[in-house]
């Protein structure tokens, strides 16, 4: 979406730099305060909202601006089964954007590569749809059938007001006015600005979800695995020395099958993260992957692994980062952004295979002409789904490589554990905060 | 720019304080200072290592004297028991320490007989070290305990400060009384030959694993000192021969010893060790769990398949007993033993692919299968790309020798005359019979001028201004301006009676000193009216200040990289191509031609200030680091709607968006291109020598500049490390990655260089107007140019777009084109520089359209294609597919076109393919294989390879064009057509 600033063909996306990180921080620091307001009228719900940096190291699409993040809670959620349709496994809960909390606000990742100017307006953008949206369903009169067009002009309308205010008058008086339209509106604003977006044990918490994603959706998949193929079959081998040597490199690379083992250090980082290859003490015979969310990282060279029976530290570790977060040494997964869509996927799978087992089999007739009537919602919504991954996948989507086929170990092309299926939850005490990086 | 001088503390107090600015200033100070002191550190760390390294050789020197004289080395380790034996798993033979037994009445019998090798299995024998120590220590008191345990802990330490092999992973204790209580490990960790018994002993401990992990140093030492006919029988004795089960430790090292020992192997062993370990490698990988075993296995499979092709009828056979009746089919993975042959063969010398088609014969690969595993046996190892860099005589003193040069014929005149007039006061010299007046003075020097001034005139009507300028300034000359410069003083001086013959010396001196250099002078401006000498007095004039310019441009270069971060990062700051036409703005224009570099504290403080806040905006279409004109936009101030831009806005504005003089940078350019021209012309007249010379000379200057320019960038690169490293110390995350990344910046483009970029262009276009030979000068020039620079420069792209577009259609322009394209191909090869490489495919696909250059485009292409098989394979096939794609087919009943299409299709895969079998690129030649079939064309390329005569040509193009085809080129080409031949039953 292109506010003000001129991004050019490649959105402006390049290397993170300190200033520019510096920068960023500063400009997001002050929007936030900004963009908060103080609850004016009794009755108002506050919007928690939370901004935090994320740089997806151009394995996304370039022009993704920024996403928001649902916290995942700890206990798995047991989906009821409607009628006529077979028992579903517990699945992983994620929190509704409705049950933010001071501690568990909704948090808005922003893609540190952009230039600063682009950051704020997209951020700016997207608190005017929230607080749009948010006035949308208080309000009442939601045709659930018809939400996500209703949804789609709210969007409009806000983001057209933000555009205007931005050219006219420039991005604080835009933020001050989000501010203000959100005081009004009885959902004050609550934003804050921490650069990490999840600490450990959420990453941890979340890495089942995410191999759900890598499982489920193929593009994804096939992206994932293009871009590993690239990391790990892409690597040459450039001598200076004796031939000797370097051919001994490529070797270890082949032989030791280094490849597949980096191949699969490259989809761990993409997807859950952070991917940990530990070499040993003999790098060719001690070589073996290290489950992420069992690792705690100690320092530079020392990395803990917790089983859960026994704890074991290595060194000599290769610790890969699939996105990066600021203040912290663990990488984030750069399918965040696929998660919401696939609850979506999954969701609107539902309402698909709830309205055709009710029409096969005997139901209600109130039921059932409710459940039809949300069938082409579902439908839109998949179809929402599918372009929206095309389009932030961009260009790791058509990576000029095939992926071999003994691209993983034999037996190993699924990840596993992965979570059996995603559902929205309500908040629980058990839930870990939205993220360690505050 | 704003932001780096602002730490976190001022991000969340989100406003400026001064305090951390001074603790910024004072980090990068000490993250400069701490380069020094980092180098004496390391000194001493050298000196503490070599002096730990005497002491602990004293020490292991220790244990065999005290048993020498009697005191048992486990003994003085004082009070600690020796180290429990090794479990022994599997008896060794090799080596085995003698037996002892002690008989009832104490006697002692040793046998010292080796066990027979078949016996070994049933014979457990303890380890030499245990045996040695008969006796079992009687147990210490703690006082003693305590006291072992330190002092094996000490020597512990002492052996890792002062390592010199591989160390195992054991705790400091363990490892001191390794050293102490075993002649074996003290060997390995003096990296001392063994003695018999050693390898077993090692390999016991290395496999038990119980006091520490000996894998390393243990194998370590094996490969240094155990032959292999030891090895050899070792791994019989072993692995070959062991009938129980092997632990999986022991197993993993027995197959590593057996790798080493390869070549020694009998041909039985060798098949028995190939056969264990395929069935071993065969094992599935669980990626998280420990998979030693399979891996070690699949590793020993291929050193042995290395170094012992007669071993591959056992992988081929057990293909032929796995492969189904029918061929595989798409989505079937390879087998374990085709990868592992894969791997083999590129190590092997060249066999043009004959092991492979062989074994996809017996596997009855697909198409898919056969890539895979051309894929996996493909050997080339790219070179690191090789930038030009002249020798300079005096090395790294090379710039003060030239100033002192430059200096030296000033002061000589003056210095020799001062020395001479002294030496006449001193000794009383008497006033010499001739004196210099003042108008004798005054005549020389007018003599000076007008023969220097018609040298001049006669240079600069045979030469380019320039050149001339400069080449009439030899420093003899300087030499007799400066002598008659003193004389004139001397003359007009009036000095005291008694200093009078002292002054009459002195002037006589600058007088011999004038008439020495005039006449050396006269003779050197003569010659430099020749164009060759010109030019090379011109750059040895020159060099310095092209140095110095060079340095300058980097400097900005740098500047201009970092700059255009800055300005990326701040919000107020819009960055456009050019100034938006009508827009509510203040024009900021250049005052004066130069660089453009903003002041980076002035931006700050521009930026900074409350009109940028209160929503003023800044729109750049200046890039920074690119020479703006006088007077020409650079920057617009946009105010924001309720806001104008004040006058002191808009001064200061123009105060910190300066232009730096690009004066000296552009002058080298000048000549730079004057030369090139120069040699241009020369050649179009025919004096070919004289051509080269100047072709050189330019060459000379123009990589002396980059060079110096390249070292600037790298300097102040570093530097903008340090600064943003200081600026990241309270910054989270930020990590050392983005410092490689900073260090990495020189291979991303900066500004480009006017003197590389304009003699670039001049001698591309010089190549279409001057001559057709092989070997021309824009093609040297443009070559060793290119050889000068590196990705940063982007030399490679200024090539393929300066080749004009009207070339394309010219019937000998599209061959001057297509060789300048496939110069500047192989250097983005050589670079590793995909995307230039791209460039010039696409350059040369437009020549292959035009109707002159079809045939050009595509024969440079497949060049490029076969180029690329030594560089990447993966580039290779892209570019051979580009050459295919290149082929036209003419109009359908052009039986002609159609025939003169397959030829060229024949050339490019057969070239292309030959390349790859001659480089190990096999899997460019079974792509060329594969394409062949698809297009039909394997007879004609049979038939292009059965040709000895068309073989020859190929051949010798191949050595005039960079050695395509490597060193055996008619071999390869011819073998192409047999590998055609064995590799149809898997695409037919």
């Amino acid at each position: 979406m292109k506010f003000v600033s001129d991004v050019g063909p490649d959105a402006g996306y390049g290397a993170v730099t300190v200033p520019h990180l510096a920068a960023s921080a500063t400009a997001l620091t002050e929007l936030a305060q900004l963009a908060s307001a103080v609850p004016g009228r009794s009755g108002s719900r506050v919007l928690y909202v939370r901004l935090a940096h994320f740089d997806h190291r151009a394995a996304l699409s370039l022009e993704l601006f920024s996403f928001s993040v649902l916290p995942a809670v700890r206990e798995p959620v047991v989906i009821p089964t409607p009628p006529g349709l077979t028992a579903r496994p517990p699945a992983a809960g994620l929190l509704s954007p409705d049950h933010s909390t001071e501690q568990q606000p909704l948090t808005f990742a922003v893609t540190v590569n952009h230039p600063v100017a682009v950051q704020v307006e997209h951020v700016l953008a997207t608190l005017a749809m929230l607080v749009a949206r948010q006035q949308l369903t208080s309000a009442g009169n939601l045709s659930v059938a018809e939400i996500d067009i209703q949804a789609d002009n709210a969007d409009l309308q806000a983001t057209a007001a933000v555009r205007d205010t931005l050219r006219s008058q420039g991005w604080r008086a835009a933020a001050r006015a989000i501010s203000a339209r959100s005081a009004a509106a009885g959902l004050p604003l609550a934003v804050t600005y921490a650069p990490g977006l999840a600490g450990p044990d959420e990453l941890a918490l979340r890495a089942p979800i995410l191999r759900r994603v890598y499982n489920e959706m193929s593009e994804v998949r096939l992206a994932v695995d293009k871009a590993a193929t690239v990391l790990s079959r892409g690597l040459v081998t450039i001598g200076d020395g004796s031939e000797q040597v370097a051919s001994f490199a490529r070797d270890l690379l082949d032989v030791a099958s280094t490849r597949t083992y980096l191949a699969h250090l490259a989809r761990d980082a993409f997807v859950c993260g952070n991917g940990y290859l530990s070499f040993g003490t003999v790098a060719d015979e001690d070589i073996r992957l290290l489950q992420p969310e069992q690792v705690t990282i100690l320092g530079t060279s020392a990395f803990r692994v917790d089983d859960g029976r026994t704890q074991t530290v290595h060194r000599h570790v290769l610790h890969m980062t699939g996105g990066e977060q600021l203040n912290s040494p663990y990488g984030v997964s750069v399918l965040e952004p696929f998660i919401s869509l696939q609850l979506d996927r999954e969701m609107a799978q539902l309402i698909i295979d709830t309205a055709d087992a009710w029409t096969r089999g005997p139901a209600p007739e109130q039921a059932r002409t409710r459940a039809q009537e949300n069938v082409p919602l579902a439908r839109r919504r998949l179809e929402y789904a599918a372009g929206k991954i095309t389009a932030t996948l961009g260009g790791t989507a058509h990576l000029q490589a095939t992926p071999p086929g003994d691209l993983y170990f034999p037996g190993h092309e699924l990840m596993a554990p992965a979570a059996d299926g995603l559902t929205l939850a309500d908040a629980q005490p058990g839930a870990t905060p939205g993220g360690a990086g505050g | 720019v704003t932001a780096s001088l602002r730490t976190e503390g001022e991000v969340s107090a989100g406003r400026r304080s001064r305090l951390p600015d001074l603790m910024l200033v004072l980090r990068y100070w000490a993250a400069r200072t701490a380069v020094p002191v980092r180098s004496s550190a390391r000194l001493v760390a050298a000196g503490w290592r070599l002096l730990a390294r005497a002491t602990t050789a004293v020490i292991m020197l220790l244990p065999p004297l005290l048993r020498a004289i009697g005191a048992s080395p486990a003994r003085p380790g004082p009070g600690e028991s020796a180290p429990a034996p090794v479990p022994h798993p599997a008896p060794s033979a090799q080596a085995r320490p003698a037996r002892v037994t002690e008989t009832a009445s104490g006697l002692r019998i040793t046998d010292k007989r080796r066990t027979a090798s078949a016996q070994v299995g049933t014979v457990p024998a303890p380890p030499a070290t245990a045996v040695a120590s008969p006796q079992q220590p009687r147990q210490p008191g703690p006082l003693r305990a305590n006291a072992a345990r330190l002092f094996f802990t000490a020597l512990g330490l002492l052996i890792r400060t002062a390592r010199r092999t591989p160390l195992p992973q054991a705790p400091d204790a363990c490892l001191g009384r390794y050293a102490w209580q075993r002649d074996a490990c003290r060997r390995v960790l003096r990296d001392k030959p063994g003695r018999p018994g050693d390898l077993a002993e090692l390999v016991d401990l290395a496999a038990s694993g119980e006091d520490g992990d000996w894998r390393e140093p243990a194998l370590w030492w094996v490969k240094r000192h155990v032959g292999p006919a030891e090895l050899a029988s070792f791994v019989q004795a072993e692995l070959v021969c062991a009938t129980g089960a092997v632990p999986d430790r022991r197993m993993i090292l027995l197959l590593r010893l057996a790798g080493y020992a390869a070549a020694a192997l009998p041909d039985t062993d060798a098949r028995a060790v190939v056969r264990k370990a395929l069935t071993l490698a065969r094992k599935p990988v669980d990626p998280y769990q420990d998979s030693g075993l399979p891996l070690t296995a699949r590793s020993a499979v291929t050193m042995l398949l290395q170094q012992r092709p007669e071993l591959d009828d056992i992988v081929t056979r057990t293909l032929e007993l796995q492969a189904g009746q029918t061929r595989m089919q798409p989505g079937q993975s390879l087998p374990v033993e085709a990868r592992l042959l894969a791997f083999a063969i590129r190590n092997r010398s060249r066999d043009f692919g004959a092991a492979l088609t062989r074994a996809a014969a017996s596997a009855r690969f697909g198409p898919e299968q056969m890539e895979a595993a051309a894929r996996l046996a493909d050997a080339l190892i790219a070179r690191r790309a090789r930038i030009r860099q002249d020798p300079r005589a005096w090395g790294s003193a090379q710039p003060a020798v030239s100033a002192a040069s430059r200096l030296l014929p000033w002061l000589a005149p003056v210095v020799l005359a001062a020395a001479a007039g002294a030496a006449a006061h001193l000794l009383r010299w008497t006033s010499p019979p001739a004196e210099v007046s003042l108008g004798d003075g005054i005549a020389l020097l007018t003599l000076l001028a007008a023969v220097h001034v018609f040298t001049v005139q006669l240079s600069a009507s045979r030469l380019p201004g320039v050149i001339a300028r400069s080449a009439g300034h030899p420093w003899e000359l300087f030499l007799s301006y400066s002598a008659a410069l003193t004389l004139l003083l001397l003359s007009v001086f009036r000095a005291h009676p008694a200093w009078q013959p002292a002054t009459n010396w002195s002037a006589l001196t600058a007088l011999a000193v004038f008439a020495a250099g005039m006449v050396p002078a006269m003779f050197r401006l003569m010659r430099r009216t020749d164009a060759g000498r010109a030019a090379q007095g011109y750059v040895a004039r020159t060099l310095p200040a092209a140095r110095a310019a060079g340095r300058r441009l980097g400097k900005v270069q740098a500047r201009a990289v970092e700059m255009r971060e800055a300005l990326d990062a701040d919000p107020g700051v819009l960055m456009s191509l050019d100034a938006f036409t009508g827009e509510w703005g203040e024009a900021i224009a250049a005052r004066r031609r130069g660089f453009f570099t903003p002041s980076r504290s002035g931006l700050h403080r521009l930026l900074a200030g409350r009109a940028f806040s209160e929503g003023m905006r800044m729109r750049v279409f200046a890039g920074p680091g690119t020479i703006a004109e006088a007077g020409e936009d650079m920057v617009s101030l946009i105010p924001a709607r309720d806001q104008t831009v004040s006058r002191a806005q808009a001064r200061q504005a123009r105060r910190v968006l300066r232009t730096r003089s690009s004066r000296r940078v552009e002058d080298v350019a000048t000549g730079a291109v004057a030369l090139t021209q120069m040699a241009l012309d020369l050649e179009k007249a025919g004096d070919i020598g004289t051509a080269s010379t100047v072709a050189q000379s330019v060459v000379h200057l123009v990589s002396e500049h980059l060079a110096a320019s390249r070292q600037a960038r790298a300097q102040a690169f570093r530097r903008q490390v340090q600064r943003a490293t200081a600026a990241a110390a309270n910054l989270p995350g930020v990590t050392e990655e983005d410092d490689a990344t900073a260090r990495a910046r020189d291979n991303s483009p900066v500004p480009a260089p006017p003197a590389l970029r304009d003699s670039l262009r001049v001698a591309v276009r010089g190549r279409f107007e001057g001559s057709s030979r092989l070997i021309n000068v824009p093609a040297v020039v443009t070559r060793q140019l290119m050889a000068a620079s590196g990705r940063a420069e982007s030399a490679v792209a200024m090539v393929a777009l300066s080749v004009p577009d009207e070339a394309f259609h010219a019937p000998g322009g599209a061959h001057s084109a297509a060789e300048m394209l496939r110069i500047a191909g192989v250097r983005a090869l050589e670079l590793r520089d995909d995307t230039a490489f791209f460039q010039v495919l696409l350059q040369l696909d437009k020549l292959a359209r035009s109707d002159a250059g079809c045939t050009d485009a595509v024969d440079i292409t497949a060049m490029l294609a076969a180029t690329a098989c030594r560089f990447n394979a993966r580039l290779a096939v892209r570019a051979a597919d580009r050459a295919l794609s290149q082929v036209t087919e003419g109009p359908p009943g052009d039986t002609a076109a159609a025939a003169r299409g397959t030829y060229l299709r024949g050339t490019v895969l057969w070239r292309a393919g030959a390349a790859g079998l001659a480089c190990g690129a096999l899997s460019v030649a079974v792509h060329s294989a594969s394409k062949s079939f698809e297009l039909q064309s394997q007879d004609a390329v049979r038939a292009l390879a059965s040709n000895q005569d068309l073989v020859t040509t190929e051949g010798n193009r191949s050595a005039l064009h960079g050695g395509y085809l490597g060193d055996m080129a008619e071999e390869a080409l011819a073998r192409f057509g047999t590998f055609l031949r064995d590799i149809e039953p898997v695409y037919t």
